[in-house]
Formats: structure tokens, sequence, C-alpha cells
């Protein structure tokens, strides 16, 4: 199974509009999504309930929603970058009403990109090809 | 109704015109209507007399004047003039008077027979609505300088409802002032400089010059305006060969012990790069500050640019030759087009900050700044973006590749000294002070 696009938020509403939007580029990566950053720590660990690698791959990207408080995105960033796999894999930050100096810290801590939570859907995408990320694409056409 | 004559006498004098006009605003003046005294020039006079003489300029300006009183507002025509121009007077509703005007002007343009071969008049025009007990010589004063302006354009209608933020008078003195400042009172004119970042470090890799004007009595006077004045009176090439060089000497100064590569990027109108002299006093400048040509940047306008101007080419290809650097200026507000992009000699591009504004706020306006320096990225150029105002604009733009920028976020234009100082604590030295 390829790679899984991990987008870490408790707002369904936007994780069903990454989605959609990602279909909508061909991006055939499975989109998974994990309510906050203890469960994707769980699931980057490989534990309980995301153990099986074979139904939850390691993520390409990790997209994560920041309302106000960045803590855990922060922590969770660190967790990423001393990850020996996936301390390279692009780390993008949807935030809302982010103070500038909270927005500095999570680049300061390796995030990838900081980004609008309101444009974050429709410009995801285009953050990712600028990620140079390997891109996946399958043999059929249509969404994935 | 139609006014009495087509074609009023050209040598009014201004006595009969006043005159004349008070009759007219007399008689079309009430609560809902007022009169439009509208300037109308025709551009290409010069063509026009080349070929034809002045007697095909009469003809065309015959033309023009029946067409304007053939529509069904009263139109008078106040004065004809053999350079190239009309007078007229127009009876408006004061609540529609844009369009009316917009329908007289419509009705002139149009091809005129010049004795069996038809030329196309290019008309520019410029009016002003007579606002009540407006004393009809202020009238056709503003109305004049009105035209004046339009013909700027060519081809386009400007309207003033209310007098200019200048009367005549003041217009003067502001003038008389700037030449003043320029040849004899230079303490006057100062330059601010705005740092130009590297989003990824912080690190101020440059400054554009900034021109600012405190006057006694004009207080803190618009660059914009100052540089229009110029421009429009022959004082564009003294005022630009003071700011570059004090912008150049300064560039000299930041320089010294500077541990990277620094540019001073200073504007350039295009009247300076017309002077055939210019670039042979920009060496002799850069020579006195023992500064190195790639040092600098000259920030010139599409306009300028594309100028056909061969003095101007001239001008352009010696700059390159000599290593100064070029960069256009106000992207994404001209017509510059791809093909400009890849054959004009310049190597940095500045985004307008209309380009930039919304990136953070709309996905539509992030993809166009986005597809906009991949345009330029993918052609080599180097893209500065302009007009930074918050962080979240900053962040925004560097996620999608930009890396040189300057705005308010990013530092304000300040004084030398300050200027100095902010390099400083940059960390750009070698030492510290």
């Amino acid at each position: 199974m390829p790679d899984s696009i991990l987008v870490v938020g408790e707002s369904s509403d936007f994780f069903e509009a990454t989605k959609e939007a990602l279909s909508k580029g061909r991006l055939a990566n499975p989109v998974v999504g994990v309510e906050d950053a203890s469960l994707a720590e769980h699931y980057i660990h490989g534990l309980a309930p995301f153990s099986d690698r074979r139904h939850h791959p390691l993520p390409a990207i990790i997209v994560v929603v920041a309302d106000g408080d960045p803590t855990d995105a922060i922590r969770l960033l660190r967790t990423v970058r001393s990850h020996l796999v996936l301390r390279t894999v692009p780390f993008v930050v949807c935030a809302r009403d982010l103070p500038e100096h909270e927005s500095t810290a999570l680049q300061t801590n390796g995030a990838s990109a900081v980004i609008s939570a309101d444009i974050a859907a429709e410009v995801l995408l285009d953050i990712i090809r600028d990620a140079n990320t390997p891109w996946f694409v399958t043999r059929r056409g249509g969404t994935a | 109704m139609t006014g009495s004559l087509p074609l009023a006498p050209a040598w009014t004098s201004t006595h009969d015109l006043v005159y004349r006009l008070g009759v007219f605003v007399r008689r079309h003046t009430d609560l809902d209507s007022g009169v439009v005294v509208l300037g109308v020039n025709l551009s290409n006079t010069a063509d026009i007399t080349e070929v034809y003489g002045s007697a095909g300029v009469q003809r065309v300006l015959e033309t023009l004047a029946k067409r304007a009183v053939s529509t069904y507002l009263p139109v008078e025509v106040l004065q004809s003039s053999p350079t190239g121009g009309l007078l007229l007077a127009v009876a408006v509703d004061n609540q529609l008077h844009r369009t009316q005007v917009s329908m007289v002007t419509g009705r002139m343009r149009g091809l005129v027979d010049c004795g069996g071969v038809e030329v196309w008049p290019v008309l520019s025009s410029g009016g002003h609505l007579c606002a009540p007990g407006t004393p009809m010589e202020t009238a056709l004063r503003e109305a004049n300088a009105t035209a004046a302006q339009a013909a700027q354009v060519p081809g386009t209608t400007s309207l003033h409802r209310s007098g200019p933020a200048y009367t005549v008078q003041q217009r003067l003195e502001f003038v008389r002032e700037l030449a003043g400042a320029i040849t004899s009172r230079p303490d006057e004119l100062t330059l601010a400089y705005q740092p130009v970042r590297d989003l990824r470090s912080n690190a101020i890799i440059g400054a554009e010059a900034l021109l600012r004007w405190q006057h006694p009595h004009f207080h803190s006077v618009s660059p914009l305006h100052v540089i229009q004045t110029a421009e429009n009176h022959g004082l564009m090439l003294g005022l630009g060969q003071r700011v570059l060089e004090n912008a150049i000497v300064q560039a000299g100064i930041f320089t010294e012990g500077l541990r990277h590569h620094f540019r001073m990027h200073v504007n350039v109108s295009p009247m300076e790069l017309r002077e055939p002299t210019y670039v042979d006093r920009l060496q002799a400048l850069l020579e006195i500050a023992h500064l190195p040509a790639d040092h600098l940047t000259l920030e010139i306008t599409e306009r300028a640019l594309l100028s056909e101007d061969p003095t101007v080419q001239e001008s352009i290809r010696e700059l390159t030759e000599m290593g100064v650097g070029l960069a256009l200026d106000d992207f994404g507000t001209g017509y510059a087009s791809i093909h400009h992009l890849r054959t004009l000699p310049f190597e940095t591009v500045k985004v307008d900050r209309s380009v930039i504004a919304g990136v953070a706020h709309s996905g539509a306006d992030f993809r166009v700044a986005r597809s906009v320096f991949g345009l330029i990225d993918a052609i080599g150029l180097t893209a500065v973006a302009e007009g930074i105002e918050d962080a979240a604009t900053a962040q925004h733009l560097q996620t999608m590749g930009y890396r040189f920028a300057q705005g308010y976020h990013l530092g304000r234009p300040m004084e030398a000294d300050a200027f100095a100082t902010e390099l400083k604590r940059n960390g750009s030295h070698l030492r510290s002070a």
C-alpha cells in the first residue's frame, strides 16, 4: 500500500475538504485522519490501533490543523523530526488566529509550511507539489 | 439644441471666452443641471500637420466640432486651437454628467476625411463640472489643467467635479520650491532606505532608496507627487541625479565591512534614461564612491523598458554591460508579457503588492502569486515581493517559493543612520560597531 497522507485535527469538515482537494488533484495516496496529536503519535510509532503497517502505512506528508494553540502541533513536529524515517517528511501546519511568534516557533522546529486553515484545502496540493515529494500515480484515471 | 457656430474663432480673447461661457452657464444651469467645460486635445496633431499641413488639422477640428454639436445635448464650441484642440461647453444633468460627456467625446471619435484621405484623430479630453458660483475664469483654468493632465494618456477622458488639490497658483509655487530644493537647498531632499530581506534567514540583502521631501510650508510631500511634478516640469533630470548621487554614496558606506552581497535599489525615470550622458554620469559616481557596479540595481518601470526610444535602449544596454543590475518594477500592474520577461535585459522582477496582498486569505490569490513566482523562476529571474505587511503574508510567500521581499513587516523606510544600525544588528558585519 502506498504511503499515506496523515491529517491531524478534529474537524471532519477540514478532513473531507482536504481529501476531496487531493483527490481532484489525482493524488492517489490514501488520506488518513486522526483527531489529535496523541493519536497521530500512535500512528507514527505503529501503536494500537495503528499497529498493522499493511493497513496503516507511514505517512509521506503530515498535515496538522492548529487552532489558536500550537502546543500539540509543536510536540508532534518534534516527534516527527526526531523519527529516523520521517524526519524529512513535509509537515504542513494549517492554522487559524496564530500569533506571529507561534508561527515562527513552528517554522523554527521544522514545519515545512504554515498556512491559513481558511485556504488550506484549496492550496494544499500546490504546497505538496512544492515540497518535492515523490508523486504516486495509478494506472487508471479518475479519483482514488 | 446646438451652439451658434460649429467652430469658434481660433484667437478668441479671454474676455470674450469668459463672456460666452458665462452666457452659456446662465442659460443652462439650475438645481439639476450644470455645465462641463471640456478641453479636447488632438494628440496626433504633429503627424497630421506633417502630412496634410495646418489645413488638414483645421479640417479635422471642424469635423470634430460638428460632431460635438450634433448630439441632443446643448454644446457650445468656445474656442479652437491651431495646435490641435477644442474648448467646449456642454450642458449636462448633474447626476448624469459623466455619461453625457462620454457620449459627446464618443460621438467625436471616428475617422475623419482629410481631403480625400481618412485619418484617425487621437483625442484626449479633460473636463471640469462648474459648481454653482464658480468664477468663469476658474472654470476655464481648471478645465485646461485637467485637459493637460488627460493629454498624457492619449485616447482617454478625465473629468473632475471639484477643484484639484492645488490651484494653478499653488502649483506654480510648488514647482518653484521643488526647483529650489533641487538646485540650492539639497538638505530638504533626503532618502529613506527600506530593507530588502532574505525570507529564509531574515538577512538584509539590499535597500530601496526612497525620496523624501520635507518642506517648511508643504510639510511632508508625497514622493509620488514630487516625481510627477518633476517629470511634468523639466525637473526630473536634476532630481534623479541628486537621488542617484546620495544613494550611491550611501551604498558605499553601508557595504563597508559587510559580509555578504548588498544591493542598493534606486528608481529611475524613463526621462533619465533618455539623457545621453546618464550612463557616463552614473559610472563616474560609482568610481568616486568606489562602489562596484553590481552593488547597484536600477528599478525601471515597464513603460521605460518597453520604450522604443533608441537612446533609452542604448542606455539600458550600456548599463547591463557595465554590470549594473536592472529590475522590472511594479510587475503585475502593467502590460509586460511573457515575451518581455524573457527578452528584456533585467535580472530582477519586483512583484507588486497587488499580486501578493491576499495570499493568506484567498486560495485564488495564493495560486496566482505562486504562478507568478513560477513564471519568473522558470525564466531564470529573481523575484522580490513588495508590500509585505504582515507575518502571514511573508510565510505564505515563502511557502510558495519567494525568497526575497520588502515591506513594512520586514522593515519600514528609515534614515541612513538607523539603517546602518539595523544592518549591524542584523549581524551582517564582520565587526560590531
